[in-house]
C-alpha cells in the first residue's frame, strides 16, 4: 500500500513516527511487568490477573469513548458521573426483577442520553467542551442524591450475573470479552468508516473541515453519543459488579480515563491518536494500583505513581514533538515530488 | 476556445471603501491568464468575488453561458471553480490521501457494510498525480511536507472534484526555481485537459512565460486586457500605474537634520538580505515595494520583535543592541503595527487602557497606576491627535477604523520617540481619517521626528515622502529623493524591470 517516494530526505516517514510512540509504551509495560515479576511474584496469581483484566476492561472500554471525543479537539471531565447515573440507572432497573439482558442496553441509553445533552451544549450553544462538562458533572452527579437515599442494595441475585456468573472457560469475566469485541470493531472503525475521518479532520482544523463540507457539528454531537453509550457498557461492567450500589461508582474515573488516552499518544489538542494506542496506555494505567498494592506500597502511594508514569511519557512525547518540529524548520524541504 | 466565465460590471463596496467598481473579465477553456495589479488594486476582492466568499453589489457572473448568483463558496465550487490560496486549508495530522478525498472518499461495501476503499482511492491519486507528473508519498502526513508540495496536494485535491477553473494566487512567492518550473509543467498539463487557469502575480517574468492573456486592474477597475504576445512589461507597468499625479497630501516644508538613525548589513536568513541604510532628524522616509518584499519583516527586526542574524543599528551615532521591543523602546525607537488587531491594540479595553499600556511604570507610583495621571495623558492625545470618541473610556472596538488608527498613532506617541516606524498606517481607513493621520505625520516632522513610512499607497508614498526605498525580495532595490520619483519609476523597481 506504501507507494515507494523519491528517498524524500524526510527524517522520518509517517509509519515510523508512529512506530516510536508505541514501541516506547511496549517497552514501558514491559519493563513494569519485569518488576512485578521480580518484586511481586504473586500478581501473577489467577485470581488477580483477572481481577486487574477485569478493570483494565472497563477503563479501556470507557478510554475509547473518551477517545473519540478528545480526537475533535474537545474534552469531557464529567464521563465519571455518567458513569456514576448509570450505575444507579441499572441498579434501579435490576430492582425491578427483570432479565439482566436488559442491564446492558439500559446503561447504554442513560449515557449515549447523558452525553447527548454535553454535545448539544457544545455545538448548539457553543460553550467550551471544559466548561460545559464541568457543569454536566455537577448536575449530573447532583441529581443523584436527590432520587436515591443513600445507596442501593438488596438486590436480586440475576443482578451480578455478568460479573460472576459469566464467565469464558470458567475464569475470564464476560467484561474482557466486551472489552476485545469494542476494541477490534473501534480499531477498524476507526481506519474504514469515513466518520471517523470526519472526526480527525474536525480535531484538525474544524473551519477546514466545514469547508470541506463536513457537518462539523452533527459529527461532533454524534461522536459524544457514541462516547456516552461506551461510558454506558462500562458503568454496566462495574455496577453489576457487587449487590450494593452507591451513587459515587464512577466518582473521579474521568482522569483515568482522560490519562489513558493522552498516555496512549492522542493529543489533547485533537486531531490525532490511535485506538491502539490507548489500548496500551489504559493496560499501563490498570495494572499500576494492583501492582502497587502487591508491592507491599500503601494504595496512598499509587496516584502518586500514576501521576508521575503520565507526566513522564507526556514530556518524553512532548521532548519528540518538539524536536521534531526543530528538524522540519531548519531543513530546507526542498524534497521536491519528483518529476519524472 | 470556449468561454468558461465572464463577470460583467461587477462592483463591490465595503463600508466607507467601494472595492471594485466597472470591473469585467472573461476567461477562456484551456487558457491562462493573468491578472496583474499593485497592491490594493482589487485583485483579492475580485477572486473573492468569482469563488463566492463576497457577494458583488451588481454586476453579472457567467459561467457557461449561464448566469449565476454566488451565495456563498459551496455555490461556485460546485460549478468546478477552485482556489489555491497560499494559507493552505489541509489537515497537518492527516496523510495526503486523506486530506485529497476528506468529505467524498470513495467507498465499498464488505459483507454490506460501507467501508472507506483505500486501494480505489489509491488509484485515484495516482492518477491524478501521473497526470502532473509526480511520485509522491500518499502516506505522509501533511505536517510533514513543504509549501511547494502542500500546493500540490491542494491541487490534486482540485482534480478529485474534477474543477475545471484553478485559481492560483501568488503560488509562487514560497517557491524555488525548481518548483516553479514543476507547478508551470502542471499548469500546463492542466492547459492540455481544458481546464482553465487564472493567473494572480507579480512576477511579470512568469507571466511572460506561462500566460496567455494578462488583464490589468487598478483602482478596483478593469482597465485593460490584452494577448501576452501583444504587450510588453512596460505596457503593463504603464497599464498598472497609470493614475494622475495630483498632490493630494500637503507637505509642509521641514529643515531635515542631520543623520539621526541608522541600519549597516542587516540579514535575517531567508527574508532580509544585507540591508543598510540611514534616515535623518525630521525626514519621512517612505520604504515601497509590492506584498512580500520584506518591509514589514524590517522593521520588526529593527524593532527586536524578531531575531535579526546579523546586523548594527546606530541611534545618533551610537550603536544600540536591540534583542527585544523593549530594547527599541528604550533607544527611543517605537514601531505602529499595519495589523492594529493583532499588534497594535487592545480592542476590548479603553482608550485610555490602551495608550497607557506601554508606559504603565512611567504613570505608576509604588507599583499602584496613578489613574490621573493616565487620564490626564489620554485627555491629551485625544484632543491633539484628533480621536473621535464620547470619552477615555471608550472601547477601541467601538470605534471607526481611522479612529482606531490614531489610537495605535497616540499609543506610540505617548512613549515620546524619535523614530517612529508606521507600517501602513492608513491602510482600511476612510478618506477623511487618512487626511488627518498624514496631517499628524506632517506636524510631528514639524515637531523633530524623525518617520519611517511602510505603504503600498503610491500617492501616499510620493505625496509625504522626502525620499523612498524601494525593497524587493528581502534586498533594497532603489532609492529615490522626492524632486526625481514618480510611480512609474517605483513600480519599475518594485518589479526589477529594466
Amino acid at each position: 500500500m506504501k507507494h515507494n517516494s523519491d528517498g524524500s530526505g524526510q527524517p522520518g516517514s509517517g509509519i515510523k513516527k508512529g512506530l516510536t510512540t508505541e514501541v516506547y509504551l511496549f517497552i514501558l509495560v514491559i519493563v513494569i511487568m519485569l518488576i512485578l515479576r521480580l518484586f511481586a511474584a504473586d500478581f501473577y496469581s489467577l485470581n488477580n490477573v483477572m481481577s486487574t483484566f477485569n478493570y483494565f476492561s472497563y477503563l479501556l472500554i470507557g478510554a475509547v469513548g473518551m477517545n473519540l471525543i478528545i480526537i475533535t479537539g474537545n474534552i469531557d471531565v464529567s464521563a465519571g458521573a455518567i458513569i456514576s447515573v448509570v450505575g444507579i440507572a441499572v441498579a434501579f432497573v435490576g430492582k425491578t426483577n427483570v432479565p439482566f439482558e436488559v442491564f446492558l442496553p439500559v446503561g447504554m441509553a442513560v449515557g449515549a442520553g447523558l452525553s447527548f445533552m454535553n454535545g448539544i451544549f457544545i455545538t448548539k450553544l457553543r460553550i467550551p467542551s471544559i466548561v460545559a462538562t464541568l457543569a454536566t458533572t455537577q448536575l449530573f452527579a447532583g441529581i443523584l442524591p436527590l432520587v436515591v437515599d443513600g445507596a442501593i442494595y438488596d438486590l436480586p441475585a440475576n443482578f451480578t450475573w455478568l460479573a460472576f456468573n459469566a464467565k469464558l472457560f470458567g475464569i475470564i469475566p464476560s467484561s474482557v470479552l466486551f472489552m476485545i469485541i469494542i476494541a477490534v470493531i473501534a480499531i477498524i472503525f476507526m481506519k474504514y468508516s469515513r466518520f471517523a475521518k470526519k472526526l480527525y479532520a474536525i480535531g484538525n482544523n474544524a473551519n477546514a473541515a466545514k469547508l470541506a463540507g463536513v457537518n462539523v457539528n452533527k459529527t461532533v454531537v454524534k461522536g459524544f453519543v457514541i462516547a456516552g453509550a461506551l461510558y454506558g457498557v462500562a458503568g454496566t461492567l462495574i455496577v453489576t459488579a457487587g449487590q450494593r450500589v452507591t451513587m459515587t461508582m464512577g466518582s473521579g474515573l474521568e482522569m483515568t480515563l482522560i490519562a489513558a488516552v493522552v498516555l496512549g499518544g492522542t493529543s489533547i489538542a485533537g486531531g490525532s491518536g490511535k485506538i491502539i494506542g490507548t489500548v496500551v496506555g489504559a493496560f499501563i494505567l490498570s495494572l499500576i494500583s494492583p501492582a502497587m498494592n502487591y508491592m507491599g506500597l500503601s494504595s496512598d502511594w499509587s496516584d502518586a505513581v500514576m501521576g508521575a508514569i503520565i507526566l513522564v511519557s507526556v514530556i518524553v512525547s512532548q521532548i519528540a514533538v518538539m524536536t521534531e518540529k526543530n528538524k522540519l524548520n531548519t531543513m530546507k524541504l526542498n524534497c521536491n515530488p519528483e518529476v519524472k | 476556445m470556449n468561454e468558461i466565465l465572464r463577470l460583467n460590471n461587477i462592483i463591490k463596496t465595503f463600508p466607507g471603501v467601494l472595492a471594485l467598481s466597472n470591473m469585467s473579465f472573461d476567461l477562456k477553456a484551456g487558457e491562462v491568464h493573468a491578472i496583474c495589479g499593485e497592491n490594493g488594486a482589487g485583485k483579492s476582492t475580485l477572486m473573492n468575488i468569482v469563488t463566492g466568499v463576497y457577494k458583488a453589489d451588481s454586476g453579472d457572473i457567467i459561467v457557461d453561458e449561464k448566469k449565476y448568483v454566488f451565495e456563498k463558496p459551496n455555490d461556485a465550487f460546485d460549478l468546478g471553480i477552485a482556489i489555491i490560496h497560499q494559507e493552505t486549508s489541509l489537515f497537518e495530522e492527516m496523510t495526503i490521501l486523506e486530506n485529497i478525498f476528506l468529505g467524498h472518499e470513495i467507498t465499498k461495501k464488505v459483507a454490506g457494510i460501507r467501508v472507506i476503499d483505500y486501494e480505489g482511492m489509491e488509484k485515484e491519486a495516482e492518477n491524478i498525480f501521473d497526470l502532473m507528473n509526480l511520485s509522491i508519498d500518499l502516506n505522509v502526513k501533511i505536517k510533514k511536507l513543504g509549501m511547494a508540495q502542500k500546493q500540490m496536494v491542494e491541487i490534486a485535491k482540485a482534480l478529485t472534484f474534477n474543477s475545471r477553473i484553478f485559481i492560483l494566487d501568488e503560488p509562487t512567492a514560497s517557491l524555488t526555481q525548481r518548483e516553479v518550473a514543476a507547478l508551470f509543467e502542471i499548469v500546463r498539463k492542466l492547459k492540455s485537459k481544458g481546464v482553465a487557469v487564472v493567473y494572480i502575480s507579480h512576477r511579470l517574468e512568469e507571466i511572460f512565460e506561462l500566460c496567455d492573456r494578462v488583464t490589468v486592474v487598478r483602482d478596483g477597475q478593469f482597465i485593460s486586457c490584452k494577448n501576452v504576445s501583444e504587450t510588453n512589461k512596460h505596457d503593463l507597468v504603464s497599464d498598472m500605474v497609470g493614475r494622475s499625479m495630483d498632490n493630494y497630501y500637503p507637505k509642509a516644508d521641514v529643515k531635515i537634520g542631520g543623520e539621526i538613525f541608522k541600519v549597516e548589513g542587516l540579514n535575517q536568513r531567508g527574508v532580509l538580505s544585507d540591508i543598510s541604510f540611514s534616515a535623518r532628524k525630521g525626514e519621512i522616509l517612505g520604504f515601497a515595494g509590492l506584498a512580500g518584499a520584506g518591509r514589514t519583516e524590517l522593521a520588526q527586526a529593527i524593532c527586536g520583535l524578531t531575531k535579526k542574524d546579523r546586523g548594527k543599528i546606530y541611534m545618533n551615532g551610537r550603536e544600540v543592541k536591540i534583542h527585544h521591543y523593549q530594547d527599541a523602546m528604550q533607544s527611543e525607537i517605537v514601531y505602529v503595527s499595519e495589523d492594529r488587531g493583532k499588534y497594535g491594540l487592545i480592542v476590548e479595553m479603553s482608550i485610555k487602557h490602551n495608550i497607557s499600556m506601554p508606559q504603565l511604570e512611567k504613570l505608576s507610583k509604588n507599583s499602584f497606576i496613578d489613574f490621573k495621571a493616565e487620564q490626564k495623558v489620554a485627555d491629551e492625545y485625544i484632543k491633539n491627535v484628533g480621536i473621535k470618541a464620547p470619552d477615555a473610556d471608550f472601547f477601541v472596538e467601538n470605534l471607526s477604523g481611522g479612529n482606531q488608527q490614531k489610537v495605535s498613532v497616540s499609543k506610540a506617541l505617548a512613549l515620546k520617540p524619535k523614530l517612529l516606524i508606521l507600517d501602513e498606517p492608513t491602510r482600511g481607513v476612510d478618506v477623511n481619517a487618512k487626511a488627518e493621520i498624514h496631517y499628524i505625520i506632517s506636524k510631528l516632522v514639524e515637531e523633530g521626528l524623525t518617520i519611517i513610512l511602510i505603504s503600498s499607497e503610491m500617492p501616499e508614498l510620493l505625496g509625504m515622502c522626502d525620499r523612498i526605498i524601494i525593497m524587493k525580495n528581502g534586498k533594497i532595490a532603489g532609492e529615490f529623493d522626492r524632486k526625481e520619483v514618480t510611480q512609474e519609476k517605483i513600480l519599475k523597481v518594485a518589479l526589477e524591470i529594466e
